[in-house]
């Protein structure tokens, strides 16, 4: 046939390319599947006595198997011995794909690549098999190989992706709306009372955790827990100091170091108590070269130490909330380290000033998120700082600057250069904004992609025209627009909204009334027209 | 002359033609396509696949007719690809029994059809989700291989995970 040579030839070539340690992971995963199949099947008898009888004798299904090796032979090389030239065009079909296609594999195939498949080659998986009918019902069960829990690199996926839709890191929601503040407020913001109520209901409801689907894992069997593991591994987070502290205990007995963790993400959430001394026991215990993500969300007593940032290029999103260990020189080395950060989240962080926003503003420049929002020492950022910073990072899409005692120039900094990208703005508690930038900006039409403006507490912010209109546009865009205003300018607003629509209504009525009482305008033309037409048809008619 | 086909041949002897685009769908296929036939197909192409059923088969060819033309996301952006949820079509589709499930997931391993694999996957582990060792042991007929000590133990080192 014309495909004789192909295989022998890549195969060949395979043979001199296969390394000792996929020999070995082969040899492994067979004696697996082995004591596997074994247990397996022994485990599977009582529960399926029924099928026994339309299993075929054993021997046919050796002669069925001849016979398609038979088959195999044919398409890949004319060796005599039946069962070796089997065994290798079975190989082959998987060698084949794993060399012409090694750079495809990713992490996990790399560690199991396809030698793995060989478990479930024919040899083992499909010995004894009782032959089904071509229309024998999917629903009876009919195999007898490994299954799925069993092949390493499908269990993987599988626990993968489990972690993926499950495995919640705490994370403080990004709010859709933020809370009313009173229940006066809340009328003011949903209009009716039901709703209102609801909004201010909705604020004591705290999200139960739910059980974790990965500790279930852990504890299936020794496959399901050395995958869980790994898979685990890869994220460091606690939001309680008991399990944290249980985990600093086993730490310290070394019980946990066998195979250390190399996380991509560290976070540590309200750990309000929690001390220095117990993330620098975590660092001596893992490798902190794989980190994208660190945040110390409200963690007041510690903050990460230098060892985080060894390989500060891969880090994308510094969180450092309500510290207040954290200061501008831990800011200015970070900037200096990571110069690929995408976010960096330090509200709260009263010793961070103008120096340390500056130095980070120089250095990253590929920033999309910034919140340097704080209620106490607000002048300790001024435009100073976050002028350039903005000056020096066009991609920014969320900026929070609650509190901070920056001025118009800076907003028309933001509106000037982030025009196009910026999405959410806060600007609570902002004492020097005026009308001079938000509404004046807004008005241009600059910042056109905005959806969520907070301006509570902005009490220079007088005209509000300009903002509802925008608001307006937006909506009409397709953009669904929400400002934040405290209880004040909500009123405020309100009431100029509302005259805002007598305006509206008032230039309505007049161009109906104009309309309705003109004395000369295209109805008399239309009259003529019908008057004229009606003419027509008559004289046609007779 | 009609247009050469690719005839997948099932463990129980049962011959499948389908479009080259259609079996290119698995890699280690098109793989094989490709390494056989350098100059492009020039007669129908048999592939033995002696580890999947007809039935099996049946339905890993009919995902990959509904999918020929569709573009899955780039291996590359290994993101997009794990978040994305299960496509709709392959939801209903793999609405099958556990039995059939685990096969044609195991078919698509052995193919290597990776987005068949991984809507397969994902949907394994939304099995998985709210459900206690024993209860995981006792859905997917999974024996338990550790000692009544080293479950206690792994229990025991593993507490602060709980909420994993």
């Amino acid at each position: 046939m014309e495909h004789n040579s192909g295989p022998t030839t890549t195969l060949d070539v395979l043979k001199k390319n296969t390394s000792s340690s996929w020999d070995s992971i082969e040899s492994e995963s067979n004696d697996l599947c082995h004591t596997r199949s074994f247990k397996r099947s022994r485990a599977s008898f009582p529960v399926t006595p029924e099928r026994r009888p339309v299993k075929l004798p054993s021997v046919k299904h050796f002669s069925r198997r001849k016979r398609l090796s038979g088959a195999s032979i044919r398409l890949s090389s004319p060796v005599s011995d039946l069962d070796s030239s089997f065994s290798s065009s079975c190989s082959e079909a998987s060698d084949l794909d794993s060399s012409s296609d090694i750079n495809e594999f990713t992490e996990e195939t790399t560690v199991a690549p396809y030698g793995y498949i060989s478990p479930i080659t024919p040899q083992n998986s499909y010995f004894g098999e009782p032959i089904l009918t071509k229309d024998a019902s999917w629903s009876t069960p009919s195999r007898n190989g490994p299954s799925i829990f069993e092949v390493p690199e499908i269990l993987y996926k599988v626990i993968e992706y489990a972690d993926l839709m499950y495995t919640k890191v705490p994370e403080e929601g990004v709010p859709v709306r933020r809370r009313p503040l009173s229940y006066r407020h809340a009328l003011l913001i949903y209009g009716n009372k039901r709703e209102a109520e609801k909004a201010l209901e909705d604020r004591n409801e705290q999200s139960s955790s739910s059980k974790g689907v990965l500790h279930s894992c852990l504890l299936v069997n020794k496959l399901f827990h050395n995958i869980t593991k790994e898979i685990m591994s890869r994220k460091v987070f606690f939001d309680d100091e008991t399990r944290m502290k249980k985990y600093l205990m086993y730490l310290k007995k070394g019980q946990l170091s066998a195979p250390q963790a190399a996380p991509s993400l560290f976070v540590l959430h309200k750990l309000f108590s929690m001390k220095q001394a117990s993330v620098d026991l975590i660092v001596q215990h893992m490798d902190m070269s794989k980190l994208e993500w660190i945040e110390f969300h409200m963690c007041p007593k510690a903050i990460p130490t230098p060892e985080f940032f060894v390989n500060g290029e891969k880090i994308k999103k510094i969180v450092i909330t309500g510290s207040k260990k954290f200061d501008d020189s831990a800011l200015s080395e970070i900037a200096a380290r990571c110069p690929n950060l995408e976010t960096v989240d330090v509200r709260a962080c009263e010793q961070i000033t103008d120096s340390g926003i500056y130095e980070l503003g120089r250095r990253c420049s590929n920033l999309r998120s910034v919140n340097f929002g704080r209620k106490n020492r607000g002048n300790l950022v001024t435009d100073a700082s976050v002028s350039e910073l903005i000056k020096n990072n066009p991609k920014l899409d969320t900026v929070g600057l609650a509190g901070c005692h920056i001025t118009d120039k800076a907003i028309w900094d933001l509106a000037v250069h982030c025009s196009a990208s910026l999405q959410r703005l806060s600007l609570n508690n902002c004492p020097l904004i005026t009308n001079q930038s938000i509404p004046l900006i807004l008005h241009s039409n600059y910042l056109s992609n905005v959806s969520v403006l907070e301006l509570r507490y902005a009490s220079k912010i007088t005209n509000f025209k300009p903002i509802i209109e925008f608001k307006r546009r937006q909506e009409f865009k397709g953009i669904s627009m929400l400002i934040e205003v405290c209880e004040d300018l909500c009123l405020k607003m309100r009431s100029q909204e509302v005259q805002m629509d007598k305006v509206i209504s008032q230039r309505i009525f007049s161009d109906i009334s104009d309309f309705a009482n003109a004395q000369t305008d295209e109805d008399i033309s239309y009259l003529h027209f019908l008057q004229s037409r009606r003419a027509n048809s008559s004289s046609r008619n007779y | 002359m009609p247009e050469p086909k690719v005839i997948i041949i099932s463990s129980d002897d049962e011959k499948f033609p389908v479009d080259v685009k259609v079996a290119e769908k698995s890699i280690l296929m098109k793989k094989m396509i490709e390494d056989l036939n350098p100059d492009g197909l020039e007669e129908d192409f048999e592939i033995p696949t002696p580890n999947v059923r007809s039935t099996v088969l049946a339905k890993v060819i009919e995902w990959c007719t509904h999918h020929k033309n569709t573009v899955f996301p780039d291996d590359d952006d290994e993101d997009a690809r794990k978040s994305a949820p299960v496509d709709e079509w392959d939801k209903n589709f793999l609405k099958v029994d556990q039995e059939m499930l685990y096969e044609i997931i195991l078919a698509a391993n052995y193919l290597n059809i990776r987005p068949l694999m991984d809507s397969g996957c994902k949907i394994v582990a939304e099995m998985i989700r709210g459900k206690s060792p024993e209860e995981l042991r006792r859905t997917f007929n999974i024996v338990n291989d550790f000692s009544p000590e080293e479950e206690a133990a792994i229990r025991r080192e593993n507490e602060w995970a709980e909420d994993r």
